[in-house]
């Protein structure tokens, strides 16, 4: 990615690195934080019970002012720093939006493979194993599952078999996926958008780029619902406004609904 | 059709005493003349009721009839309550044109039945609606009732665009998607089949001659209906039976004189399926049903059903609610091979193949025994509200288990070709390296799902574990297969994938299904019943 002298880099709040060679089979866990020090103790543990032993964790707190999430995660990570190879809380001096603050562990990241997560999502232990299996066998540079929506809603989600032309149209795939660092790289990082659908975009980069994620179907994300906060003609004006701005960033992919 | 009503004998004698007419009338022409001696003569003509709904004709002083004929049937006038002219031309168009007062025609020409809506089944004669509505009426999941609960806006209001809530129902009510029957009707039919006990089947008779049958499917459709389709050519062919698997881009015309169309709510409603909707064509076919009738699947395919020669149905308690209504039916499942091999060369990069461990990705596959098996629970289903709760409640406790979820929530079906074709083979592959085949049903309805439970899972050695299921002849419960509501059936699993009598009594079950699926006397009778039934109700030389 082009250097921006401009944007504040991370910084490194808390870290830990076991001192023995690093694990063959090391996957990195990035959690990203915004305000959400209540969901985070139930996200971190979650990681933690990992059935996947080899875990370089990486939070980052997107300068949350709502709360105290950066404390609670460097309380965390000290007191589970020997369940990982290497666990980093990063912060952000100001308030980046979430393309930034996942590009941001991303770039901290030391594993191959890369899960990225809310710290309001929580994955089920087989989760990491699963995924890394299946990258690892099936040849693919991502690999995600089905999730159970969990909160104020209760339901199975919509991922499917990756098809890029059903995508194209519609993105029935959420971005707490294994994703391989290369191909991060590759389609150069999410983009932040103001508008939101940085992780639509981000998917449309890989049809773009001609990467091909896996499906795992088996539920083992979960993804918080929260409430409903827009009312449906708010969410339906931003839907054609988002629309339209990714048909500009990938007018090669057919036109959606 | 002439003849439908006698009333045009004796015409002559009555007409002049009924009105007072005499002689020819001024102004009026012969062929008036004639309309008017005809309709007088048959009683039909309401003259008060016209003149109460016309005050004009009233205050004009002239004569109703004569009005009536001069004037009032070209500008849409109605001569006695109900008589729907324009439905009656309608209906005649495509075989003569009349050239006099439609009703005068009637009287003359036409019967009771001439005056039946066909809303959207115009391509459909009078007599082909008449037997399909006296079937749907005699359904025992049919109630006129129940379908103007469903549809307020088919209750009669007294006006000539009234239909019998039977014929709105079905030129109106299936095609256009409407709900026709009450889920609660539904029930109770299914209970009541439910408590039936089975007829054996009879004994192998030396098969009867029968010509070459076409078997078809809708290409564009569901892949597993293809399975079904090629899985009863298959049956048949072992009986030494000649048949042919087709599909909807066959000449209409140089098809089979013996044909069994499978799934009729996909072959008739895609692509060039249309085409083959017509009369000729059902009143010789046997029509195979799949679906569960509380689903608009179902009744999407009911005015071809009711059409047709007869009805074999997948699951037996739907064969006799067909039988109630009068229309030859009978229940069918075809028998089953046992597969050593799914997947096709091309299906080794599908992208739910590399996802497998890889030791389930062996494409040739030995018969396992239940502990030998590498995946835990395999589940394949399209998403519905009950299933969504069920997954949704248990995902915590699924997720600890090794296994292969497949709930789609994808609109299309299945393509039996295209980029999904791969799937109905991979739910085989999948089951066949499964221990458990889990069962959840769409609804409340537990239909025995016999594609799932029998032709994937039980042919694939895979444990079934289903919701209660209606009964099937075959198979049972606690025997070939195991049942438990879904609050418990994780417990079940449980017990039969951690616990040690859990595992034996799997291995049990799966040595009683294998036995069932291989067992070929029962295999024998049931082709030949199909046989039989066919012969009994095939008509030769129709096509």
């Amino acid at each position: 990615m082009m250097p921006k002298p401009w944007v504040p880099r991370a910084e490194i709040a808390f870290e830990v690195v076991k001192k023995t060679r690093k694990p063959a089979d090391l996957v990195s866990v990035c959690v990203t934080v915004f305000n959400y020090e209540r969901f985070l103790e139930d996200c971190l543990g979650s990681i933690a019970a990992q059935t996947h032993a080899d875990l370089d964790l990486v939070i980052v707190d997107d300068h949350s002012t709502a709360d105290d999430s950066l404390a609670a995660a460097v309380a965390w990570a000290k007191k589970h720093a020997r369940r990982f190879y290497r666990v980093s809380v990063l912060t952000h001096a100001r308030n980046q939006g979430p393309a930034a603050a996942r590009n941001s562990a991303f770039e901290h990241a030391i594993g191959e493979n890369v899960f990225i997560i809310d710290a309001d999502n929580e994955i089920y232990p087989r989760c990491i194993a699963r995924l890394y299996q299946a990258m690892r066998d099936g040849g693919f540079d991502a690999a995600y599952t089905q999730l159970e929506y969990f909160g104020d809603e209760k339901k199975i989600g919509s991922a499917d078999i990756w098809d890029p032309v059903v995508i194209a149209e519609e993105n029935y795939v959420d971005v707490m996926a294994l994703i391989k660092k290369s191909g991060w790289a590759q389609v150069e990082g999410f983009s932040h958008i103001e508008e939101g659908w940085e992780d639509y975009d981000f998917w449309l980069k890989f049809i773009d780029a001609g990467l091909t994620p896996g499906y795992v179907p088996e539920i083992l994300s979960r993804y918080r619902v929260h409430g409903t906060s827009r009312t449906r003609t708010d969410a339906h004006a931003a839907h054609e406004q988002l629309r339209a701005i990714m048909a500009y960033r990938h007018p090669r992919l057919p036109a959606g609904t | 059709m002439d003849g439908c009503l006698d009333q045009a004998s004796g015409l002559f004698e009555t007409a002049a005493g009924v009105f007072g007419l005499t002689g020819a009338l001024p102004g009026i022409s012969n062929a008036e003349d004639d309309d008017i001696l005809v309709i007088a003569g048959s009683g039909l003509f309401d003259e008060a009721w016209y003149i109460a709904q016309n005050p004009d004709v009233a205050r004009s002083g002239i004569n109703p009839l004569i009005h009536y004929v001069q004037h009032g049937a070209a500008e849409g006038r109605v001569p006695f309550p109900g008589f729907n002219a324009a439905r009656y031309v309608e209906n005649l168009q495509g075989n003569e044109r009349i050239r006099r007062n439609p009703l005068a025609h009637y009287i003359l020409h036409g019967c009771a039945d001439d005056l039946l809506a066909k809303g959207l089944l115009g391509q459909f004669s009078i007599p082909a609606i008449r037997l399909a509505m006296n079937r749907l009426a005699a359904l025992p999941i049919f109630k006129a009732e129940d379908y103007l609960v469903l549809n307020e806006d088919a209750r009669a209001t007294g006006g000539i665009a009234d239909v019998e809530p039977v014929n709105h129902a079905l030129v109106q009510g299936f095609p256009e998607g409407r709900s026709v029957f009450m889920k609660t009707t539904v029930a109770r039919a299914l209970g009541a089949a439910a408590a039936k006990p089975f007829a054996p089947l009879p004994d192998v008779r030396a098969a009867p001659a029968l010509p070459e049958i076409g078997v078809f499917y809708n290409a564009a459709g569901n892949a597993f209906i293809r399975e079904i389709a090629e899985d009863i050519a298959a049956s048949l062919a072992a009986a030494g039976q000649k048949v042919r698997v087709l599909t909807e881009e066959s000449e209409i015309e140089g098809r089979p004189d013996l044909n069994i169309f499978v799934a009729p709510h996909e072959f008739f409603h895609i692509g060039r399926g249309r085409d083959w909707a017509r009369e000729e064509i059902l009143r010789d076919g046997f029509l195979y049903t799949t679906e569960q009738p509380q689903t608009l699947w179902f009744e999407r395919a009911m005015p071809f059903v009711l059409m047709a020669r007869a009805v074999i149905d997948i699951a037996p308690q739907v064969a006799d609610i067909f039988g109630a209504c009068g229309m030859p039916a009978a229940f069918f499942n075809p028998n089953v091979r046992p597969v050593t091999r799914w997947l096709e060369p091309g299906d080794l990069t599908h992208p739910l193949v590399r996802v497998l461990p890889k030791a389930a990705r062996r494409v040739e596959i030995k018969p396992a025994k239940f502990a030998d098996r590498h995946i835990e629970i395999a589940f394949f289903g399209t998403e519905s509200e009950h299933r969504e709760k069920f997954f949704a409640k248990n995902a915590r406790q699924l997720a600890a288990y090794e296994a292969f979820l497949y709930y789609r929530k994808v609109e299309s079906p299945l393509l039996a070709k295209g980029s999904h074709a791969a799937l109905s083979r991979l739910a085989g592959h999948v089951a066949a390296h499964s221990k458990l085949m889990l069962n959840i049903h769409r609804d409340s309805n537990g239909f025995f799902e016999w594609h799932r439970i029998a032709k994937l899972g039980m042919v694939s050695g895979a444990v079934v574990v289903s919701e209660p299921c209606l009964p099937h002849p075959v198979f049972k419960p606690g025997v070939h297969y195991l049942e438990e509501s879904g609050r418990h059936i994780l417990n079940l699993m449980q017990w039969l994938l951690h616990d040690e009598d859990g595992q034996r009594h799997a291995q049990k079950i799966q040595n009683n299904a294998n036995k069932a699926v291989r067992d070929a006397d029962y295999a024998a009778r049931n082709v030949n019943a199909l046989l039989w039934f066919l012969a009994d109700h095939w008509r030769p030389g129709a096509s």
